[in-house]
């Protein structure tokens, strides 16, 4: 049921439909985001204006992890049910997460040097991020290394379920062990312990890197199929 | 704009804050070009090469 | 159908012993893995713990003093305040530049050596936030409740 809809060539007329409307989304977001984050939202009663740079550091880690997931489960749809557009979607998926990883870890070691006073700290949450920056590069390395395509899709998916792992470490590792990186704020539903006036700056600005990696994702996956296509067109023409 | 003028008074923490957005526009910008660079390289390559295919 | 079947089993073959010995793993790491110590866990493994070790807790309110001593040929400003986990206490000497954030009552975390007498000789002062995040005037608000709740 589910694989009629993850067809290549539905999901092509699917994105084109989708892709301006996105584009006007993460706009309107993205401008709204930062208006809100430099002149509506007020100063931290601790760290005073640092408290800005979280409005796109928390984003920027949870999409570090969301799209690691993401690369994760369609790791386990490519080597059970060898479905293409999951190897596809891996492909296009790892550089943008770990773009978000990189990401990550610099705005954090910026906010880290004025509020901790350290760049960088080896504690389970810093360390445990780093480490999903090396699977990410060892997932595109992966899939590049060998000579055929899908050898690389193969080994690439293995890794990604491997990885998984790091996932829940990444997460509680500031409940599990003592950290220098402060718990996380939002997880409790009933009261976020951010108030409401810089809770609303970095959901819109989430919201906004939601349809930026929403639309990357979609070109990378247009090239990808493009590049089979290619491939397929070559190789018929050496024959 | 009085949140932001603020702000820019408090010196010490301009260029933490600053640098740190700057770094992730230049990250966001080099893959969205990069991605958009490639499908259109991919484009032209797979056009060049259908109509190739038609001449023979 | 059942080729599928027999992709999944091996793939589960080839993850579950590997989740298994992290978590294995994971799961004896644990005391290992921490950042610092509080106050407590250091007073009862003060046998374990040799030179170097990281102390984190809340700087003692009405603790902190600053006085010059000699060090290394120069007069600097030595600081002293004390860590507690509202069990136990260490004291903690530092000389150098505190953090921004470092306050009484906030989180801290400091890395030295503790000597016989029990007092940590800092080399490294690290403020610990927490994950609250609130704008000055509601936290002044806040504290004034605190006050009238204590009274």
């Amino acid at each position: 049921m589910i694989f009629k809809f993850a067809n290549p060539n539905k999901f092509l007329r699917i994105s084109k439909f989708l892709f301006p409307y996105f584009n006007v989304f993460f706009l309107i977001s993205f401008v709204y985001g930062l208006y809100l984050s430099f002149f509506n939202s007020p100063p931290d009663y601790l760290q005073g204006e640092t408290v800005r740079i979280m409005y796109i550091h928390v984003p920027c880690a949870w999409f570090s992890l969301m799209l690691y997931s993401s690369i994760a489960i369609c790791g386990f749809f490519s080597l059970v049910f060898r479905h293409t557009l999951a190897d596809i979607a891996i492909r296009a998926i790892a550089p943008l997460g770990a773009c978000f990883t990189i990401a990550t870890l610099i705005t954090g070691s910026i906010w880290g040097k004025p509020t901790w006073g350290t760049w960088w700290v080896w504690d389970a949450r810093l360390t445990s991020e780093l480490v999903l920056l090396f699977l990410y590069v060892g997932i595109i390395s992966l899939s590049n290394a060998f000579e055929s395509k899908s050898k690389g899709d193969k080994y690439a998916a293995m890794l990604s379920l491997v990885g998984i792992i790091n996932l829940p470490i990444i997460k509680w590792s500031v409940d599990w062990w003592n950290t220098l990186h402060q718990p996380a704020s939002i997880s409790k539903f009933s009261s976020p312990s951010i108030d409401t006036v810089m809770l609303i700056p970095l959901f819109v600005m989430t919201l906004s890197f939601l349809f930026l990696s929403l639309n990357i994702i979609i070109i990378r996956i247009k090239s990808e199929i493009l590049q089979r296509k290619i491939d397929i067109l070559n190789s018929s023409k050496i024959n | 704009m009085h949140y932001f003028l603020k702000f820019l008074e408090t010196s010490d923490h301009v260029p933490y804050v600053l640098s740190s957005y700057f770094v992730v526009f230049v990250i966001l910008i080099i893959i969205s070009v990069n991605s958009l660079k490639r499908l259109k390289r991919l484009e032209t390559e797979l056009v060049n090469l259908t109509k190739n295919e038609k001449k023979k | 159908m059942k080729k599928k079947n027999k992709r999944l089993k091996t793939l589960l073959l080839f993850l579950v012993p590997i989740f298994t010995g992290a978590t294995i793993i994971f799961y004896n790491l644990k005391d290992n893995m921490v950042f610092f110590y509080s106050p407590t866990e250091i007073l009862d493994k003060s046998d374990e713990i040799k030179s170097f070790v990281r102390l984190g807790g809340m700087v003692k309110k009405g603790s902190v003093s600053k006085e010059n001593t000699f060090f290394n040929g120069a007069n600097v400003e030595e600081v002293s305040f004390i860590i507690t986990d509202f069990k136990n206490e260490i004291e903690v000497k530092y000389i150098g530049i505190l953090p921004d954030l470092f306050k009484e009552e906030q989180g801290v975390v400091v890395q030295g050596n503790i000597d016989e007498m029990k007092v940590m000789r800092a080399t490294e002062v690290l403020a610990k936030h927490d994950e609250n995040y609130m704008p000055p005037e509601i936290e002044a608000i806040e504290s004034i409740k605190e006050k009238i709740n204590d009274i």
